[in-house]
């Protein structure tokens, strides 16, 4: 049984870490690495169509990647977050949460208007004042003033909503699974974000080391189980990552996958 | 007037058919609502056991009973099944299912102290129902859980279970793809039985 995993990795995908003028440097590098390591299809048929549904032309490069990944929440992250969920309380560690959640809510506002979502774009708008007023800077979480949460949207999911398809898996170093579409929605969000522009590098930085640490702590056992009791630990995020981005790019909507017409 | 009486007669039992047909698909989604609620009970009921070979064992009954495990298994396998000889299915089936109920004991443990609430159900294009239910944890944050079951034999099995989006089933399937496309069936079955015997 899998919990509720942030599936986007430790860090997450769309608002971590500050990296303006490094994304460029190792998005490039990344594009030579995967030239160099790209799979060859398979020619048997039903594996040439498991090739193609999985969609991961550079999956060596990806496997690379994501086992990189691990081993520094293994050796980095993992140590942070328990220290940080063990020695800080749990109503400042909402707080923190709440504080950096809200954070996020100008790209939220501004995606959930670009796909036309107006009642999101109201809830996160009216959220994102009552927080930063009375809730000084976000800390405090003040609902009851709206119906529903609002939920978090990025240029990911709109440009998905546009019709973009999510084209090829990628593991980004650090801020793991996304995809092609995805990671362009990362970078818009970057810029788009006005906390970039108002923090400086090292409080970028931190905020999206926060996150990650704070995310990471969330997760918690969950991520070991899983891990644990998977037999192929980089196949299974690979799916959970594009079935969680479905959830959120069908705001929950969608219907039971059926598999009936495969066999 | 033969001719009417015909008419009127198939109009009639058009109109009964019809009738009887409308409440016999609502008693499906409750009867499957109900099937739900009641094995969520006794499976924390399980959960709440002292460890050990029993608990481990009534985990296991309750899994047989309640899980569609050879159809699951059947499914998770997908296109690979055809070109599968006997004996291999066989083995790959025992791995399953062994698999399974190791794999479920340890994720679902963390599920121990939660309380379970049971809503809406809702029938499918197939004949299954989805049945959603709440998950709520220690603060009170709430998940949501859909079962996927099938009406099998005057009782449900489940089919798929689907976490706030993510899909059990779906989710082995990819996985079981990934493992045969580099290692075969041999190397998914010698993974899974490793597996189990692991954890």
């Amino acid at each position: 049984m899998v919990t509720k995993l942030s599936v986007r990795g430790p860090m997450s995908l769309q608002l971590s870490s500050r990296l303006p003028g490094i994304a460029g440097r190792v998005v490039a590098a990344l594009m030579l690495v995967a030239v160099a390591a790209c799979a060859t299809p398979p020619e048997d048929p039903v594996a040439r169509q498991a090739f193609d549904e999985a969609n991961d032309p550079i999956e060596p490069t990806n496997r690379y990647i994501f086992n990189v990944n691990t081993a520094v929440d293994d050796v980095v992250i993992m140590p942070i977050s328990t220290i940080y969920r063990e020695g800080v309380p749990e109503p400042l560690r909402d707080g923190i949460r709440n504080f950096l959640n809200n954070l996020s809510m100008p790209v939220t506002i501004l995606n959930s208007a670009l796909q036309g979502d107006w009642d999101n774009t109201v809830d996160a708008s009216v959220s994102f004042f009552i927080n930063t007023t009375a809730g000084l800077g976000g800390i405090f979480d003040i609902p009851g003033s709206f119906d529903e949460a609002p939920r978090r949207e990025g240029f990911g999911q709109t440009l998905a909503v546009w019709g973009m398809d999510e084209g090829a898996y990628i593991v980004l170093p650090l801020l793991g699974p996304s995809n092609v579409r995805d990671t362009i929605g990362l970078g818009v969000d970057i810029l788009t974000d006005p906390l970039t522009y108002l923090l400086s590098p090292t409080l970028s930085y931190a905020r999206g080391g926060s996150e990650g640490v704070q995310k990471r702590s969330d997760l918690g056992e969950d991520y070991d189980t899983m891990r644990n009791t998977s037999i192929d630990f980089y196949a299974a995020v690979r799916s959970l990552y594009r079935q969680d981005r479905n959830a959120a790019i069908n705001n929950g909507e969608g219907d039971m996958p059926l598999f009936e017409d495969f066999d | 007037m033969t001719n009417r009486m015909f008419r009127l007669t198939s109009a009639l039992a058009l109109g009964l058919i019809m009738l009887v047909s409308a409440p016999v698909q609502a008693d499906v989604a409750e009867e499957a609502q109900t099937f739900v609620a009641t094995n969520g009970d006794r499976m924390i009921a399980i959960l709440d056991e002292p460890a050990g070979s029993e608990r481990s064992n009534h985990f296991y009954n309750w899994l047989r009973d309640v899980f569609a495990l050879d159809k699951l298994a059947e499914l998770a396998l997908g296109p690979y099944r055809q070109s599968a000889a006997d004996a291999q299915l066989a083995d790959y089936n025992k791995a399953f299912a062994d698999y399974i109920v190791t794999t479920y004991l340890t994720r679902f443990d963390a599920f121990t102290g939660y309380a379970f609430q049971v809503g809406q159900a809702k029938p499918m294009n197939n004949g299954d129902v989805a049945v959603r239910t709440t998950i709520t944890d220690q603060s009170g944050k709430p998940i949501v859980v859909d079962f996927r079951v099938r009406p099998t034999d005057g009782t449900f099995k489940v089919i798929d279970v689907v976490v706030e989006g993510l899909s059990m089933l779906k989710t082995q399937r990819d996985e079981f793809s990934s493992v045969i496309q580099r290692n075969g069936l041999d190397g998914l079955i010698a993974s899974l039985q490793e597996s189990s015997l692991s954890q």
